[in-house]
């Protein structure tokens, strides 16, 4: 397995786009997967001071399924308000057999307008080949977006 | 010719089938020529989606595949199936997440040599009045949430009440441009967000405004009904439901995977996750969906208006000497009831189209009054380089594949090998010299929908005028592109 420094890459695909993803838990392998999100997004995303900030709480059946609930709600925010998540704390996830929880703060940015076209539009989060493993002491995944 | 432990049989030059095997309830039949066909073979994932869609419960006659098959979530992208209207499932994955995907075709008095010289300026009027790219927004104003609701409720009609287009463009469009199953009180406050400030925009991505010529004819009696003629200037649209389309399937997966499980429905992919249509899941996706359907019908109205406005003000000329009008608006993302023969028996059917056009041949009620004497026109786009197509509906795809014929051309390069050819080309001076005016967002769009990153659209019409479903009308070649 090559991780990369940032413990994601990008997957080759013909019609959409894919990331693999690694962490050393799963709260990381979360984390990095959102990061690997939004460099598909947007390659440089804007400084800013001024910050937006919700709680996210989130709730599912399984890890996978957690996931994609997860960057579906990053997915909706940056499609409807622009907002990119730049700091995600405290960051907690509960598991539990057939309950996996997530509750996290985040800070967002706005991005500003003249940043807005260079948004890469990704219509969702999908289910696709998706399942979390753990390898050689990693958290991995495979996720793949339709574009 | 085999795929895994499934035999594949030639029926004909341009059909194949893998017999029901195991799970499948019904065999899978793949439009294709002999060289995709292996191709897929090799490639395995788009056979093995057709395969696993044939397993879907009440199913009928065969789950087919077109030529520009290719693989998607849960269904094949080029896939139909048509389940049982009372017994059968409805699955999100069989329409897509762009509802509505659709490509609309508008008709000039002009000829090429007329606009030749102001082709520039109208790209760019163009590309000034529709909202392009991620997020565009505000081709017509923010719409309060009562009047989206009713907009999708109503909707191109709605749309035409509001100044875009005439009442008359009704009639040439796919189920008169509004779905009636259609409750918006289904919808998430969510999709609404996403789509309250997209109304009329075009998207980014492989979706396009296009001024074309009409640079062959080949079937010319149809090619007059539907006002067609070589040298021709007419528009292309592609685009669809928009970020509203996305999550209404977005919520609706959600609801289908919990559906499954209640409904001990064994599926063979996560991502075929259905309900049965008589379940309040099935009919509570079907009234959003048919929300989705007509936002893009009254998307595609918007712009076609804006384009001919553009045209009338580049050009100083009247309506009555642009004779501007509406060819056809039909859809490649959808799922509707249909009516449909099998073993001689009329019977309700829910026929799932992902990335596969409707094709009706003549006399059928669902078509303009116009066309009922040759069939409905059909429109598939090639890529921004190359050409696209007209083709006709036929009585023979209405009785082989439940009136369903191929969308376009599918990629063969990913997006950014795509940016990688493309670097240290000058790909806006290769689309000049080829006589074609592109304006989009970024250079990085430019690469990532170049013509090399497609297929030849060409060779999949081919097979399905070869077979007999969708013959060719005419041939569209651009002149003027603008992208998102």
């Amino acid at each position: 397995m090559h991780r990369t420094k940032q413990n994601f890459r990008e997957i080759e695909h013909t019609a959409d786009v894919g990331l693999e993803v690694w962490g050393k838990s799963l709260s990381d392998l979360f984390l990095n997967a959102a990061t690997g999100y939004y460099n598909l997004v947007l390659k440089n995303h804007p400084a800013s001071t001024d910050f937006i900030e919700k709680t996210l709480e989130l709730q599912e059946e399984t890890p996978e399924e957690l996931l994609v609930a997860f960057l579906s709600e990053l997915n909706y925010l940056v499609n409807s308000h622009f907002l990119i998540g730049h700091y995600f704390y405290p960051f907690n996830l509960e598991q539990r057999p057939d309950n996996q929880r997530l509750t996290c703060k985040v800070r967002f940015i706005t991005i500003p307008a003249s940043l807005r076209d260079k948004l890469a539009e990704i219509k969702a989060v999908t289910y696709h080949q998706l399942s979390i493993e753990n390898q050689d002491g990693w958290m991995y995944t495979k996720i793949f977006f339709d574009i | 010719m085999r795929y895994k432990n499934h035999t594949i049989n030639p029926i004909d030059e341009f059909l194949f089938e893998i017999e029901a095997a195991g799970d499948m309830r019904v065999p899978a039949r793949i439009y294709s020529s002999e060289s995709i066909m292996h191709g897929l073979i090799n490639e395995g994932e788009p056979l093995q989606q057709a395969i696993n869609v044939a397993c879907l419960p009440g199913i009928k006659k065969y789950a087919l595949a077109m030529p520009d098959i290719h693989w998607g979530y849960g269904f094949p992208i080029g896939g139909v199936a048509a389940t049982d209207w009372q017994g059968g499932v409805i699955s999100p994955g069989g329409v897509g997440y762009d509802i509505n995907c659709g490509v609309r075709l508008a008709r000039t008095g002009l000829t090429h040599d007329e606009i030749a010289p102001q082709i520039k300026k109208m790209v760019e009027g163009l590309f000034r009045a529709i909202p392009t790219g991620v997020g565009s927004s505000n081709a017509i104003r923010k719409l309060s949430r009562q009047e989206f609701k009713k907009a999708v409720g109503k909707g191109a009609s709605w749309v035409i009440d509001q100044g875009f287009g005439s009442v008359s463009d009704l009639d040439y469009i796919e189920e008169n441009g509004c779905m009636r199953m259609a409750d918006p009180s289904v919808l998430s406050e969510r999709s609404i967000d996403r789509g309250r400030d997209q109304m009329g925009t075009l998207g980014s991505g492989n979706h396009f405004l296009e001024i074309d010529v009409v640079d062959t004819i080949y079937h010319q009696e149809a090619a007059n009904v539907f006002g067609l003629s070589e040298n021709q200037i007419v528009i292309l649209i592609h685009t669809g439901s928009r970020g509203f389309g996305y999550q209404v399937c977005d919520d609706s997966l959600k609801m289908m995977g919990k559906a499954a499980k209640k409904y001990n429905l064994i599926l063979p992919d996560r991502q075929l996750a259905s309900a049965p249509i008589q379940s309040s899941e099935g009919q509570n996706y079907l009234s959003s969906m048919a929300c989705a359907a007509n936002f893009a019908w009254s998307n595609r109205q918007v712009i076609m208006a804006l384009a001919k406005n553009v045209f009338k003000k580049v050009l100083s000329i009247s309506d009555k000497s642009l004779d501007f009008q509406l060819v056809y608006d039909v859809s490649h993302n959808i799922a509707k009831k249909e009516e449909h023969k099998l073993n001689g028996q009329s019977q309700a059917l829910c026929v799932h189209r992902k990335g596969a056009t409707r094709a009706f041949g003549p006399h059928h009620e669902s078509i303009p009054q116009k066309y009922e004497s040759i069939g409905q026109p059909v429109l598939i786009p090639g890529d921004m380089g190359r050409y696209s197509f007209v083709t006709l509906g036929t009585q023979k795809a209405k009785d082989e594949t439940f009136g369903s014929t191929c969308h376009g051309a599918g990629r063969v390069m990913s997006r950014r090998k795509a940016k990688k050819a493309a670097q240290g080309r000058n790909l806006m001076r290769e689309m000049a010299d080829k006589g074609i005016v592109i304006q989009a967002r970024g250079k990085g769009t430019v690469a990532e929908e170049m013509p090399d990153a497609y297929k030849d659209v060409a060779e999949v019409v081919n097979v399905m005028h070869g077979s007999g479903i969708t013959p060719k009308v005419a041939r569209l070649r651009p002149i003027g592109v603008i992208k998102g």
